[in-house]
């Protein structure tokens, strides 16, 4: 059993360090890799995207470390490696420093542990990167010795690129060439370790051609604000003075073969916390980017331990891109499309098993398989697609060019093997479509989260639909209007009122809002009832607006939706109001009665009923780019509503224009007020719970423990 | 005024005595450490002797010697001509004691070399068969006690956790002969290597590896201590067996941890140039340990390892069984291992192995809404109704045996809620009688999760009923988020029940399946998962955990109920009528050369045992042809129909389990592995080995041979053609 002291002294411990005791599931192998795949389905919440698991689309091939390329020395530190088109594989061992090659099949070629230059014979320094061209040239980011060397496929000196002397770079620019990339046409783009102004470009000859593709800085609206006010209040001295923001550097960039530039940008966090966009771009060779990056996480969703750092890209020849997150050792693969296909592997910088890593730190592409560094372990592991990812890539790929038709039985077979991939519901929802299936699509697309494709097909099925019954929808719509109107002109004329006249009161609000409040103060024809289930009315259409909407217009999400938060954005609201606006009113001599305030507040929300209903019918019978107009009412709606509350104020409170707004500025200031107050109650509240469960808890403890 | 005063006087006065009291109990309890003014030395270099070994006493080392009479083959902790390639005196250790500095907390590592034998600081003591040696650890002031005793085909060590003595420094873990079971770094691979029970085994061959590479691997055995907190996205098998082993030329080791392995670590140090050594051996937990997580300024997060004062009771012992010739390799480590558990452990054959197993879910917890409430709804996934139709679908294209072990079918479907799905089956399943039209050749299991709960019920609440770590506190699982593997702060989370009530629980799941139309039932969490609870000393590291199981296991044995284990860990899978989810590899850490079927080799022809879900495997192929290689089952995870609600959930199972889906490849596989299943159907391993060109060969005791090709090229081998990603058989005679 426990004895007091040690219990003192660890207790005492944990009360003076233990912030929490956090506890984490560790999982077991489940499907033969040590990793868990998994994807990301888009639009299927309010929030971008959310994580799924999926089937593995690569598999472990082998992890090389250097014996298993039959090195008989272990590498110092490889830092990155290339394939060349002919299939050899070229590992940068930095600080040897040499280069290993190694054919198509992993087995060793050579190794380039020297270069000659005449008689000379020197070596690089710490190089970062390296790149093999078309023509099996071997390009060598020298990095301390700021140069780039140029080789031949022997490995024999051919060149050395240095710093330009150009008027562009500036005096205090320092060169240190971390990757490179040669274009087919023999334009190099060469990463600087410190540039902020993007890759500097040499023209196939050599020459300096300037910088390509920087970044830009992305700035908050307070962060420009305060720069303009400096700008505008501090002397010129001062202002040379001040720390200037400047984009983030590239940390990697590759090549696909019509020549675009993909770069990624690596942590461009502050903390782990904060979220990143933006990593990768994809920039045509004029330097303009061609993908919407801007806003877009190439990452994982959410929060970790570190922050991401996607510091590796690479491409195929099919332009399916790879990125890879250093910190968690996660392999990003999107379609040429941008879509994501699946992400891979693991190790949040402690990885030792297959596929995880420790400090990963490049990526390429040999053939099929995808090669990943690990500069700690000074590994290399290489990655083969299983047979489900290979079907799924060549699917999205036939999807991409369109032909939906051979990609419907891959489709159909993918799902079959993973129903946890988006892709698949997509990619058959657009083939189903294509083969005029409409029904199926939009079931495909509903669940596959893809409202332009559903839209598509609903069109369709709605247009089908009209087509057949189009003689049946005019004549019932005749019929009911005839039996209206007949039956408007019987009540007329027999004067016979089918409501009470209370109701009659609440629905005249909205043609005659001063008689009809005035009848309301003056007379009491207000009522509780009507009131409430007005109010009532304001939560359930609220509810239905985002519930029953229709799926191409309304995104809605069962796991996040949260009904509380209505109830107290609408009857929340409305109490809150009435009671501020009542004790407002009463400091500044208003005549209205808290029931009667409350009253004219619930009627006067009688036309953001009438718009969510609306809004839930049309969202259901039309698609998106015919309900702009939606938008429109819902604000014509909210305005009318506003009136009626400015008129319904004024009438009970007997207030002038004037008075008027500024007791609704300070109902506005007492309901912050009584909202922080609340949140101060409730956050007391939930300490004072949180220190009386603790009491409980110990005093459990010594129970138990023998205390 | 005088009031207060008293009331003051009074808590001081409590206040006081209580720290008193602290004290009083500290020095009245606390086994402390003494050290001996004369040591007393064994000069005798015989110690014991039977017909086939003799037990000799190494004074130098303080360590003992098992010399074969016959062969004169010596196994010892210290290798071979160890002094000519390393002087690191931890290769020369009989023991290693891992502890807690009592100033700053920080764990520590010491072995005897330095700190006990170079100082001549052991006792010797002659004992039945063999010798008691207490090794005086001065630095720290701690005192081992260790038993060596000669048995008729063994080396017995022993530790007793209670006779460890300590003063301040608080000892956690003790290691007993490091390198006993070792190859050197340098000696060819293809006659040496380390058997590691990773999952269903790995080889490791001599190497020497750089800086960088995690050269120890350390493995809980029977898996990690779910009452401890741990991180980790990386998936890792579980230790199933407990033993390992070492192959060193025409001899080998087979270490069998024989009691108190649930408090056992495997350790693999391998290719240390500072050791030139590599090696297998465990280590002992004789303390819990809890890790807190403590948040510092500016974010930083501070762990700390904090370990509970009492010791574990059980006695650590540990068996080295040398073998030799054409025993000595890991198909002769499996053989002694499954003797050991015929003869030690009860291991008996059961009635026939089953080709065709099917793991099938129940439903899911689904959140619905009603105008905007949530609530947690049931999403039946598969209905009693659905499992006869998939049982019959089956029947009509396979005669032979199904097993059916049902998942999830409780109250909250798969989702931990009430402690074992409230000991009753959700009504939106139907009704359990319709598994009465199942046909007799059809074995359903039906699932019982009595570790985990998440809500009271079944006379299990969160007041009294949790399980507590080794600081008192209770620990608390939730769902993970996929991509960073951290916990979701906003999901509920559940708790693992306290130990003592296990039984208990084992019994009601008795009582209720004795109407139910099934023939057993499984336990997919108490065959797999064990887990400390602090609130007994009996079950501190886990202890007792297989002893539990066992009790629970052999209740349902002794009313002639099956039994299925998922998993399974050692002990259930002896008891098993059928193994689930057997493993598929080991956790391949990169320093593992290759895995082996080690955990099949060693049951097969003892005990039904399957795969994990082919058809959720990544590369299902090879999946099928794991389950090949050994003659073992094959398994797979079925719903009838997907919900696309399922798509988010926590676990990963569903994505490709539809019985419609998998129908056709489910038939395909059975048709193409029948002939060769009913051929070695119950039929022992002999022989397993992978020939020089890449094949996989399995010799079964009639003489039927497989050979198995993982690649994705046609191999030939002497007189065989395999082609890629297939299997060939031959019957010998």
């Amino acid at each position: 059993m426990f004895k007091k002291s040690f219990r003192f002294i660890l207790f005492f411990i944990v009360s003076l360090f233990a912030f929490s005791t956090v506890t984490v599931s560790a999982d077991e192998v489940k499907n033969g890799i040590p990793y868990s795949s998994y994807t990301y389905w888009y639009g299927r919440s309010s929030e971008e995207k959310t994580a799924v698991y999926s089937k593995p689309i690569y598999e472990v091939l082998d992890v090389l470390n250097f014996s298993e390329v039959g090195l008989s020395e272990n590498y110092v530190k490889i830092t990155d490696v290339c394939t060349s088109k002919n299939g050899d594989i070229y590992i940068l061992d930095s600080d040897a420093p040499k280069v290993v090659v190694l054919d198509s099949t992993y087995k060793l070629r050579f190794v380039i542990d020297s270069i000659n230059r005449g008689e000379d014979v020197f070596n690089f320094k710490k190089a970062r990167g390296i790149f093999v061209d078309n023509d099996n040239f071997i390009y060598i980011a020298d990095t301390e010795n700021a140069r780039v060397l140029k080789l031949d496929d022997k490995g024999n000196f051919v060149s050395e690129i240095t710093l330009p002397d150009s008027r562009l770079i500036p005096e205090s620019f320092s060169y240190k060439p971390l990757k490179l990339a040669v274009d087919s046409k023999g334009y190099m783009y060469v990463l600087s370790d410190g540039s902020y102004n993007g890759a500097i470009l040499y023209s196939p000859e050599g020459e300096f051609l300037g910088f390509y593709g920087a970044n830009s800085v992305k700035q908050s609206v307070t962060e420009t604000i305060a720069s303009l006010w400096k700008k505008l209040t501090l002397s010129n001295e001062r202002r040379a003075s001040l720390e200037k923001t400047l984009p983030y550097q590239f940390t990697d960039l590759c090549i696909d073969k019509r020549d675009f530039i993909y770069t990624t940008t690596g942590n461009v966090a502050k903390s782990s916390m904060e979220k990143q966009s933006g990593q990768i771009r994809k920039l045509s060779p004029g330097g303009s980017n061609v993908i919407k990056s801007d806003g877009v996480n190439f990452g994982d969703e959410g929060y970790g331990s570190y922050a991401q750092d996607i510091l590796g890209i690479t491409v195929d020849d099919n332009g399916f891109v790879y990125a890879l997150d250093s910190a968690y050792g996660h392999v990003f693969v999107y379609s040429p499309d941008f879509s994501l296909v699946g992400v891979f592997g693991c190790g949040t910088r402690e990885g030792v098993q297959d596929g995880s890593f420790s400090n990963a730190c490049a990526i390429d592409v040999n053939g099929r398989n995808i090669l990943v560094v690990d500069s700690k372990l000074n590994t290399i592991t290489i990655f083969s697609e299983t047979s489900y990812g290979k079907k799924l890539k060549e699917a999205q790929l036939l999807t991409i060019s369109g032909d939906y038709d051979l990609a419907k039985q891959l489709w159909e077979d993918l799902l079959k093997e993973d129903k946890n991939n988006q892709l698949s519901y997509i990619g058959l929802a657009k083939a189903l479509n294509e083969e005029g299936d409409y029904e199926k699509a939009m079931e495909y697309a509903k669940i596959g989260c893809d409202r332009d494709t559903y839209a598509l097909a609903f069109e369709h099925v709605r247009n089908n639909f009209l087509e057949k019954n189009l003689a049946i929808i005019i004549l019932a719509g005749l019929v009911l209007l005839f039996v209206l109107v007949v039956a408007l002109r019987y009540k007329r004329k027999k004067g016979i009122t089918i409501l009470p006249e209370k109701w009659r009161i609440a629905f005249a609000v909205l043609r005659h809002p001063n008689d009809a409040f005035y009848q309301i103060k003056q007379h009491k024809k207000g009522s509780y009832l009507i009131a409430v289930v007005i109010l009532l009315g304001f939560y359930v259409t609220s509810v239905l607006k985002t519930t029953a909407g229709g799926f191409c217009s309304v995104v809605f999400d069962a796991e996040t939706y949260n009904a509380l938060l209505i109830l107290l954005r609408t009857v929340g609201f409305v109490v809150l109001f009435s009671c501020c606006f009542w004790a407002i009113s009463t400091l500044m001599h208003g005549l209205g009665k808290l029931g009667e305030i409350f009253i004219t507040v619930c009627y006067s929300f009688t036309p953001i009923i009438i718009s969510n209903l609306l809004s839930v019918i049309l969202t259901n019978i039309m698609i998106p780019s015919e309900i702009e107009f939606l938008n429109l009412i819902m604000t014509v709606m909210l305005l009318y509503t506003a009136l009626l509350l400015f008129i319904g104020l004024m009438r009970i409170s007997d207030y002038e224009f004037g008075r008027l707004i500024i007791v609704l500025l300070l109902t506005l200031a007492a309901m912050v007020i009584v909202v922080f107050v609340l949140i101060v109650l409730f956050l007391l509240g939930q300490l004072f719970f949180g220190f009386f469960s603790t009491v409980i808890s110990e005093i459990y403890k010594l129970i138990v423990f023998g205390g | 005024m005088i009031r207060n005063k008293k009331i003051i006087f009074l808590i001081i006065l409590t206040i006081i005595l209580s720290i008193l009291s602290g004290c009083g109990a500290q020095n009245s309890e606390k086994n402390w450490y003494t050290y001996p003014k004369n040591f007393k030395y064994s000069n005798s270099s015989t110690v014991s002797e039977n017909s086939n070994y003799q037990l000799l006493w190494d004074s130098e080392n303080a360590t003992i010697v098992l010399r074969d009479k016959k062969t004169g083959a010596e196994f010892s902790n210290i290798p071979t001509n160890a002094s000519e390639n390393t002087s690191n005196p931890q290769v020369f250790s009989p023991v290693m004691v891992s502890y807690v500095e009592n100033e700053s907390l920080n764990i520590k590592t010491v072995n005897a070399k330095v700190t006990s034998v170079k100082n001549k600081a052991f006792n010797t003591e002659k004992i039945n068969n063999g010798i008691k040696v207490t090794y005086f650890f001065q630095d720290i002031s701690v005192s081992v006690p260790v038993y060596y005793e000669l048995r008729d085909d063994s080396l017995k060590v022993s530790v007793k956790p209670s006779e460890v003595t300590e003063d301040s420094n608080i000892v956690y873990n003790v290691t007993i002969l490091p390198f006993f079971c070792s190859i050197n770094n340098k000696s060819s691979s293809a006659d040496n290597y380390l058997f590691v029970p990773s999952g269903t085994g790995a080889l490791v061959y001599p190497k020497t590896i750089g800086a960088g590479v995690a050269s120890l691997i350390s493995e809980p055995v029977y898996g990690h201590d779910y009452q401890v907190s741990e991180y980790s996205d990386t998936l890792q098998e579980s230790v199933y067996l407990p033993v390992y082993g070492a192959k060193n030329g025409d001899t080998a080791v087979c270490t069998i941890i024989e009691n108190a392995a649930e408090t056992a670590l495997i350790n693999t140090n391998i290719g240390s140039s500072d050791y030139a050594y590599s090696a297998v051996y465990s280590s002992f937990n004789i303390r819990g340990s809890q890790i807190t997580l403590s948040k510092l300024m500016g974010n930083e997060i501070s762990s700390k390892t904090l370990f509970c004062e009492g010791k574990t009771t059980e006695t650590i012992e540990v068996g080295f069984y040398p073998l030799y010739g054409e025993e000595a390799n890991y198909t002769g480590m499996a053989k002694c291992f499954q003797n050991y558990l015929v003869k030690q452990k009860n291991l008996q054959i059961k009635k026939e192995d089953t080709l065709l197993n099917l793991q099938i879910y129940g439903a899911i917890n689904e959140r619905k809404f009603a105008l905007g409430i949530p609530y947690e709804g049931l999403d039946v996934l598969t209905d009693f109704e659905d499992v006869l139709k998939i049982s019959n679908g089956l029947s009509e294209k396979y005669s032979g045996k199904i097993n059916i072990n049902l998942l999830g079918f409780g109250k909250s479907g798969l989702d931990v809620d009430v402690i074992a799905g409230d000991f009753d089956y959700n009504s939106k399943f139907g009704d359990i009688n319709v598994l009465k039209n199942i046909n007799d050749n059809t074995d359903i299991f039906f699932n019982f999760d009595i570790l985990r709960f998440k809500n009271n019920g079944c006379g299990v609440n969160k007041f009294n009923s949790i399980s507590r770590d080794a600081i008192g506190g209770k620990t608390v699982w939730k769902d993970t988020n996929i991509s960073y593997s951290a916990e979701i702060e906003s999901s509920k989370g559940y708790y693992y029940v306290k130990r003592d009530m296990l039984e208990k629980l084992g019994s009601k799941a008795q009582k209720k399946v004795r109407d139910w139309p099934v023939d057993g039932v499984s336990f997919d969490t108490l065959t797999k998962q064990t887990y400390s609870d602090y609130l007994s000393q009996e079950y501190y590291a886990k202890s007792s955990f297989e002893k539990q199981t066992v009790n629970i296991l052999n209740n349902f044995k002794n009313e002639n109920k099956k039994v299925a284990a998922t998993g399974s860990n050692c002990y259930a899978a002896i008891l098993a009528d059928q193994v689930f989810g057997a493993p598929l590899g080991s956790s391949k850490y990169q320093v593992y050369d290759v895995d082996v079927p080690f955990y099949y080799m060693v049951f097969k022809g003892y005990t039904s045992v399957a795969t994990q879900p082919i058809n959720n495997a990544a590369n299902p192929r090879k999946a099928f042809l794991t389950a090949v290689e050994v003659g073992s089952g094959l398994n797979y995870a079925l719903i009838s129909k997907f919900s696309s609600n399922s798509v988010a959930t926590t676990d990963s199972i569903f994505y490709s389990c539809v019985f419609d889906d998998n129908l056709m490849n489910i038939v395909d596989d059975i048709k193409e592995y029948n002939d060769f299943f009913e051929k070695v159907k119950n039929i022992k391993v002999t022989e397993h080995s992978t020939t020089k060109s890449g094949l996989k060969t399995t010799k079964f005791e009639n003489g039927v041979k497989v050979y198995v090709n993982y690649t994705d090229n046609e191999i030939s081998d002497d007189d065989i053609t395999v082609a890629a990603l297939d299997f060939e058989f031959r019957e010998e005679g």
